[in-house]
């Protein structure tokens, strides 16, 4: 039995979180696979929602690579890549709306089969949302306090 | 209890239940299907037009009629149908000479057509003189049963190539989209999309995306205010919410008087229906209920009058400070003006073949409140007041099904249980990317 292939990917920043209009540099390797089976590598930079709405991804960035792009053809070593985030939308955590942003590898392998990788990260640095009749608590229990 | 298992349903998060593979061979058969069924019927719908033979000739027989010269003998008009309904058919005895026998034949059309009276069947073969030659058209197989004076055109047939055309269509784009899509990511998907929205046509019909997916204010400062830089839009106006209160309220009416009366009809001839005057009785409080809240609807309005908001800055940013300037027309005693800030998110989804939405609150925080005044005709009230939008806020956001909306609510509680609301969107950009540094 064939197993998948192990797709590593790095952040040039061990917090994963960055300001709009930041520099992001990561980088990817594939192992466990030889380099022949590869068909095509696609790396992207993206977000998508999440939450009791329907899902929408948009794409800041994207890369499709295939082995004619090398002059070795071997698609599998560690590649490096570099992108400008933008200004919006940041990273949320609402109540029902969620925005997260996220690096993700996917691997088209020769015989039809692909693999995908994803690694989250933050773009701004909101915090989650408290839900208002929690908040109004914490409010009354501080005007209590004092 | 085992839960249903569902062949396509969205699971929380991103994920999905169905094979994406599945679904792929699915519309690949689904579109083939209709591309071939198609083609098939239409090369055959074709061949047998062009040789006249089954199964056009079948149903459209006109296809294969050939045109020559009738001799109009006599006309007439029958008296077809019978007593309860009669009806009346006008034809005429055609003659056709063909080079081996001579065909007879009472006619006018292929489809008959009959009148009401005699008189306008006359007129309509009014025309038509014994005698005289006039084109007619026959089938040279058996041209004794299929003379005709007027050819009728075969819509029919149009129709039937529009939508077998229609299926090549339909079938032939699904067949190539699907295709095109065969082993591509949401990712490549979603970038395609966003490299069609880059092009040089479309680039220019939209905003520059500075912010990406924070929703276009243009429409919040192209009217400049009195006292402040901006005057903001209202999001609904009252207008038309009066309008379908008045719609509503009618219509109700109408229908509960016709119960009301029917009802009533009975009492009073001594014969009551028991189960009307039961339906009768909601139905008529729903009505009065109807026009209640209309006439209270139409009495607020005219009281309470118009309201505006300016606004120092556009967009705004969290963290920072703005000058709101707020003015209410009328005639009315208030006990209390409160301007609220609101922050709601918003989220449509399917559920079976529904499509639902549903909103959030997220943050509301007082912006100003008056309280113990009275506007008079002529004098509106008017107040300015500091706004701030506050520190770590989200941001104004769009997409396709998810939204977060930001706007302000003005609320006014009057004598006479005077209760309005007015709400005024407004868009907050990111805190500015300087300042966060």
């Amino acid at each position: 039995m064939n197993l998948p292939p192990k797709i590593e990917i790095k952040l040039d920043r061990p917090s994963r979180a960055y300001l709009p209009d930041e520099e992001l540099i990561a980088s990817f390797e594939i192992s466990g696979i030889s380099p022949a089976d590869v068909q095509a590598i696609e790396a992207s930079v993206l977000w998508y929602t999440e939450g009791t709405g329907e899902e929408d991804l948009a794409m800041h960035d994207f890369r499709r690579l295939l082995p004619i792009d090398r002059n070795d053809a071997d698609l599998t070593k560690r590649r490096r890549f570099q992108t400008r985030l933008p200004r919006s939308p940041l990273s949320y955590q609402g109540l029902i709306v969620k925005i997260r942003w996220a690096i993700r590898v996917r691997v088209f392998m020769q015989q039809g089969k692909e693999f995908m990788e994803e690694v989250p990260f933050r773009l701004g640095e909101l915090e989650p949302v408290v839900p208002m009749a929690a908040k109004a608590r914490s409010r009354k229990r501080a005007d209590d306090a004092a | 209890m085992p839960r249903w298992f569902r062949i396509w349903e969205k699971k929380r998060g991103s994920r999905r239940t169905v094979s994406r593979v599945v679904a792929t061979v699915g519309e690949t058969f689904f579109f083939s299907a209709l591309f071939f069924f198609g083609v098939i019927f239409t090369a055959m719908a074709g061949a047998s037009t062009w040789l006249e033979t089954w199964p056009i000739r079948a149903m459209f027989p006109e296809v294969a009629y050939v045109k020559g010269e009738g001799i109009v003998q006599e006309i007439r008009v029958v008296e077809v149908g019978n007593e309860g309904y009669p009806r009346y058919r006008p034809e005429a005895l055609v003659l056709i000479e063909l080079p081996e026998r001579r065909c007879l034949r009472w006619t006018l059309r292929r489809n008959e057509i009959t009148f009401a009276t005699a008189e306008e069947a006359w007129q309509r073969i009014e025309g038509y003189y014994p005698g005289w030659i006039y084109p007619a058209w026959y089938d040279p197989e058996s041209p004794a049963q299929s003379i005709v004076l007027e050819r009728t055109p075969a819509y029919g047939l149009w129709v039937i190539f529009l939508v077998l055309i229609s299926f090549i269509v339909i079938g032939g784009i699904g067949l190539i989209y699907t295709l095109l899509l065969m082993g591509t990511s949401v990712e490549r998907r979603a970038a395609m999309a966003k490299k069609a929205k880059t092009l040089k046509l479309l680039r220019e019909a939209m905003p520059a995306a500075t912010y990406p997916s924070i929703p276009n204010d243009a429409n919040l400062t192209n009217s400049p205010g009195v006292r402040l830089a901006f005057r903001l839009p209202i999001e609904v106006s009252p207008g038309w919410w009066l309008l379908a209160t008045l719609i509503f309220s009618l219509l109700w009416s109408g229908m509960a008087a016709v119960f009301f009366i029917a009802a009533l009809g009975k009492h009073l001839a001594g014969k009551p229906d028991w189960l009307l005057s039961i339906v009768a009785l909601p139905t008529t409080a729903i009505a009065l209920a109807a026009i209640y809240q209309f006439l209270r609807e139409v009495t607020n309005h005219t009281r309470v009058g118009p309201t505006g908001l300016e606004i120092s800055n556009h967009p705004l940013y969290p963290g920072k400070e703005y000058r709101v300037f707020v003015t209410q027309a009328g005639k009315m005693k208030v006990k209390h003006l409160r301007i609220t800030l609101i922050c709601e998110e918003a989220a449509t989804f399917l559920q079976g073949t529904d499509v639902r939405s549903e909103t959030k609150r997220v943050a509301e925080e007082e912006v100003a409140h008056a309280q113990g005044f009275e506007i008079k005709p002529g004098m509106p009230f008017e107040a300015d007041y500091q706004l701030k939008i506050p520190e770590g806020s989200m941001h104004s956001f769009k997409s396709d099904h998810n939204a977060i909306h930001w706007k302000l609510v003005v609320q006014i509680n009057a004598d006479h249980s005077t209760r309005i609301s007015r709400s005024f969107p407004i868009v907050v950009y990111p805190a500015e990317v300087e300042s966060i540094r």
